[in-house]
């Protein structure tokens, strides 16, 4: 949990990608569609992508020449305890 | 005796002669701020929750959270209509509408899910983004045409900026696509902005020809009784007309 925890908040940009996806989990978009709503490029959320699709938290699909990325609802609960966590520790 | 599916909003549906026609494209043409979203997402929650269809929210630039939010402004909870799997809010691009993987479409899984009867695109115009102004029509057709098959009627607005509205949708040839065209817009009377609805379109079916106000309550869009008194109100500046005595 430990180890999740300190990948999940690794960069501003995790978070980012964390909050975007916890607040809209109807989200599925292309990784630059993704990088378009959190006000960067692909090529910028590339690596914090690939790491939260190792951690289980995104899932990436190919659909036709496209990657498609989604919230992995199955963790969302626990997601949402640590985004939780994270939102009360940046407003305190 | 045609199939209609009707909006839940009183006054449109008796200018429609009872609603839209089942399984038809309609769209719902207007400027920013002019209401558009609003009568998707109240055209879903009426369908879902009053007639019994699930329905399908598609929307490209406006993120969920905002949608919710709005939406629970005028008492609609979309949240839990999802819950209860009568709606899906999808947030995607564009272009994953466009793509095809093999014989798959990107809406396939969701409506398997949902059993859509209703499905809107918010905003149709959107695909101008990804494709040029020339090949619109032809993956708009495409597109509308898969929920023709799936048997979902479709609802997909359309930012028209112009002074009119219509005539963007002609430029892309989109007003031979649709089976139905609404049309709203803002109009200046007397130093007051008021907004219009106009059904410019229906095919195969007689429908209320007249221009009329509609206001957006905390219930959400209803529609009031025709302008009298003006004339030139689709330019946006009406001009008062002096009535026979007679009338």
């Amino acid at each position: 949990m430990d180890e999740i925890y300190s990948k999940l908040l690794s960069s501003d940009t995790k978070a980012d990608l964390l909050i975007l996806f916890h607040n809209n989990p109807g989200l599925t978009d292309t990784i630059e569609g993704v990088a378009r709503r959190i006000g960067r490029t692909a090529s910028e959320i590339e690596a914090d992508v690939k790491d939260l699709v190792d951690l289980g938290v995104l899932v990436k699909q190919r659909f036709g020449k496209l990657d498609v990325l989604s919230f992995d609802t199955n963790r969302d609960n626990q997601i949402q305890e640590i985004i939780s966590n994270q939102l009360k520790r940046r407003a305190d | 005796m045609v199939d209609r599916v009707r909006t839940g909003v009183t006054q449109l549906d008796k200018m429609l002669c009872g609603g839209f026609v089942a399984g038809d494209t309609v769209i719902v043409a207007g400027g920013a701020g002019t209401g558009k979203t609003t009568l998707g997402l109240q055209y879903l929650v009426n369908g879902a929750t009053r007639f019994g269809e699930n329905g399908i929210f598609v929307t490209f630039e406006q993120m969920p959270n905002q949608i919710y939010r709005d939406a629970k402004n005028f008492g609609w909870d979309l949240r839990r209509l999802e819950q209860e799997n009568k709606l899906r809010l999808i947030c995607t691009s564009p272009e994953l509408l466009l793509e095809s993987h093999g014989t798959k479409h990107f809406l396939d899984e969701p409506i398997r899910q949902v059993k859509p009867r209703r499905i809107v695109i918010d905003s149709l115009s959107n695909l101008g983004m990804y494709i040029e102004e020339k090949e619109v029509r032809k993956e708009a057709y495409r597109l509308l045409n898969y929920f023709k098959t799936k048997q979902i009627s479709s609802l997909c607005t359309w930012e028209a900026p112009g002074i009119i509205g219509q005539s963007l949708l002609t430029n892309v040839g989109l007003s031979r696509v649709a089976d139905c065209i609404i049309l709203l817009r803002l109009v200046e009377i007397e130093s007051t902005m008021r907004k219009a609805l106009v059904v410019l379109k229906l095919r195969g079916s007689d429908h209320d020809k007249a221009l009329r106000e509609f206001k957006i309550t905390s219930q959400g869009i209803t529609v009031a009784k025709p302008f009298t008194g003006f004339e030139s109100i689709t330019t946006g500046v009406p001009r008062r007309v002096q009535l026979p005595r007679s009338f």
